[in-house]
């Protein structure tokens, strides 16, 4: 394998068939990779308008041209679909092993059309072997189920990327899972996949990794590595309390929001802390491919066994936004999203608005009774279980499967929904960070904080160095460049917490692996620029207009009622005109004729 | 003058996660940080009270001082 093997394989679910076909090296250039270049077949191949869960949307997974090389972090892949949650484009990056397996067997991009008339999966091997199979014996099984099933029949070496029953039942939170506890989380593209009827794809290809100059890829690679190991955040920060180290540092600040943003303060926010979790709960780290930093964590179960940790915005959904501060409690609810194939922020934001909703009298105890759980903040053995009822769509659990919009909104109160284009905002308040509530209000793929992470400089950043955070004024540029960066990072196929590198880094080790100066600095922002432009005509030709590009009125009309950040609102209407007119959109966020053209587009 | 120092991360190893201490008058937070054996630019966020500051800040009696170091994630 190498940056691109220009090879595409087609799958198409209704007869079972597939085929291969060239992917165009000046393309794949023209778009990075991965993210950007997902977004251009996704484009040029569907209709925005259909609907996402039905056979006529297609779900694309591809790689980068760092998967599966020898530079740190570089194994991640992106899957690209239309949205069963927001309607427009969703693109959800994962790590592990799994992608440098597919690269191996001989791919850039798998593309899953129309729908299988029963559940299968799909095997790709070395030496072109492609075989679908039938998935009956899967359906319904759990990540971790389906991942030893297939491993017992494919081999241990084989990398299994499949859904849980979230997927299967088309939760608009259901994810992509791989190598037991890796997401593919946001957007709902485990329903996708699970709405074709393909349980699991599993990547077995074991070819290496052709460097056009090995050594000065090893060089390269082996310096990039020591500088991540001295820098404090790399180096020190993540393997030791993974991501969770933040809960501290964003609650001391005001951040951190509680009972579903009613509040920004945690006053149990030690308990649950990433100090906490290291301290009480770590077994051991782990890491994703060839990656030095080792964030993961590892925790064990109420059964004693070890599984995948929780991540910083884990925490905060199934911790403060509930009012819990119970660790064991998240490590659990973080345990069944995995094995149920849930976005964890989703989910535990959706399971949040219903225990308003409650409290607001909008849910009454009858229509819960059932259920046999509560909807009370804080409720521990409940928070667990609506999360299996929501996997499996069960009683209650059917309509917080819809997401939190559309269970608000069938209450006529659409407001409780602390989401952006109905995708749920993660653990950042906005109404203390000016530039990190511009990002949630543009992210191309609904509330998101990690594709243009404010975080760093408005929050972690040391003083000299640090943005104000309670000011608009040029905000919006820093959040086009945070948000370029992320695109270049999610394109290549690296992981973004190493973006430290910066983008004169991410170029140097992606020449490398092309043997040619494929890149400069305006070029590759350049094409952020093109591939940001053209997720905003997606969303544009799918019917998203400027009224998405805002924030729950929540954030901008009540201010935060206590805490550090105490007094504040978003002021987005200070930057969105300034954002837009960056990108070269029009008034109404619609890129610009001009803008097409000088993009190439 | 009594300050709360609070440490987070990996600056509890070895020190706590909380420390009292007894600092002259004029002290600012570079003072606190040296005094806990802390590298200057091992620091990099500092907050008074809650309250965003820097090492340059000047403390009064009573203050709750919180040091993180360098920190990311998502």
């Amino acid at each position: 394998m190498k940056v691109f093997n220009e090879k595409i394989l087609r799958v198409k679910l209704k007869n079972l068939s597939h085929s291969t076909e060239k992917l165009d090296i000046n393309v794949a250039k023209k778009f990075i990779g991965a993210r950007g270049l997902g977004a251009k077949y996704l484009y040029d191949e569907i209709d925005p308008k259909v609907d996402a869960l039905s056979p006529e949307n297609k779900l694309i997974i591809v790689n980068g041209p760092a998967t599966g090389s020898n530079m740190p972090t570089g194994g991640r892949f992106m899957v690209v679909t239309k949205s069963p949650l927001t309607d427009g484009i969703a693109y959800a990056n994962s790590g592990g092993y799994w992608g440098p397996a597919f690269k191996g067997a001989g791919y850039d991009m798998l593309i899953l059309e129309d729908k299988a008339d029963k559940p299968v999966y799909i095997y790709l091997g070395d030496n072109d072997v492609v075989e679908i199979k039938d998935a009956a014996f899967l359906w319904g099984k759990t990540a971790t189920e389906t991942t030893v099933e297939l491993q017992k029949i494919h081999g241990e070496k084989a990398k299994v990327l499949c859904i849980g029953p979230g997927g299967e039942k088309l939760s608009r939170m259901g994810a992509m899972m791989n190598d037991y506890d890796r997401t593919a989380g946001r957007g709902g593209v485990g329903a996708v996949m699970g709405s074709k009827n393909v349980k699991a794809i599993v990547a077995n290809g074991t070819s290496a990794f052709e460097y056009p100059d090995a050594e000065k890829a090893k060089e390269i690679a082996k310096a990039k590595v020591k500088f991540l190991r001295e820098q404090p955040a790399t180096g020190k920060g993540l393997p030791s309390m993974g991501t969770a180290m933040l809960v501290n540092l964003v609650n001391n600040n005001g951040l951190f929001p509680v009972r579903n943003w009613q509040s920004s303060f945690y006053d149990k926010a030690e308990d649950i802390s990433g100090e906490t979790l290291r301290d009480k709960y770590l077994v051991k780290r782990s890491a994703c491919y060839r990656c030095p930093v080792a964030c993961g964590r590892v925790v064990k179960n109420a059964a004693g066994e070890n599984i995948g940790g929780p991540e910083f915005e884990t925490v905060w959904v199934f911790g403060a936004n509930m009012d819990n501060n119970d660790l064991q409690v998240i490590n659990d609810a973080n345990e069944l999203c995995n094995e149920y194939g849930l976005d964890t922020i989703s989910t535990g934001a959706a399971i949040a608005c219903a225990m308003e909703l409650y409290e607001k009298g909008y849910i009454k105890d009858e229509e819960i009774a059932a259920d046999g759980l509560s909807l009370k903040w804080g409720d521990k053995k409940a928070i667990v279980e609506w999360v299996r009822k929501t996997a499996l769509r069960e009683g209650f659990g059917d309509k917080l499967a819809e997401g939190s919009w559309r269970l608000a909104n069938s209450y006529g109160v659409p407001e409780y929904s602390m989401s952006v284009k109905k995708q749920d905002l993660p653990a950042y308040d906005a109404r203390g960070m000016q530039g990190q509530g511009l990002n949630y209000a543009t992210c191309t793929r609904g509330g998101c904080h990690i594709k243009g992470n404010m975080n760093p400089t408005e929050v972690l950043a040391p003083p000299e160095i640090r943005l104000d955070r309670f000011s608009t004024e040029g905000r919006a540029v820093h959040v086009k460049n945070t948000v370029n960066l992320a695109t270049i990072v999610d394109s290549l196929g690296f992981c973004i917490f190493i973006r430290a590198v910066g983008i004169p880094g991410f170029i140097e080790m992606t020449n490398a692996l092309y043997g040619e100066e494929v890149y400069t600095p305006e070029s590759i922002v350049e094409a952020s620029e093109r591939i940001l432009t053209l997720e905003k005509l997606f969303n544009t030709k799918a019917g998203l207009t400027k009224a998405d590009d805002t924030l729950p009125p929540r954030l901008l009309n009540e201010p935060i009622p206590d805490g550090p950040s105490k007094g504040h609102v978003n002021k987005l209407h200070e930057m969105l005109p300034e954002y837009y007119e960056l990108r070269g959109w029009d008034a109404e966020g619609v890129p610009k004729a001009e803008t097409l053209k000088a993009l190439g587009l | 003058m009594k300050l709360e120092v609070r440490l987070f991360s990996y600056l509890r190893d070895g020190r706590g996660k909380e420390v009292y201490l007894d600092v002259k008058e004029d002290a600012i937070v570079a003072d606190v940080i040296k005094m806990l054996e802390i590298e200057d630019n091992e620091v990099a966020n500092v907050l008074i009270n809650n309250f965003n500051a820097d090492s340059s800040s000047t403390l009064k009696e009573g203050d709750s001082v919180s040091l993180f170091p360098l920190l990311a994630g998502g």
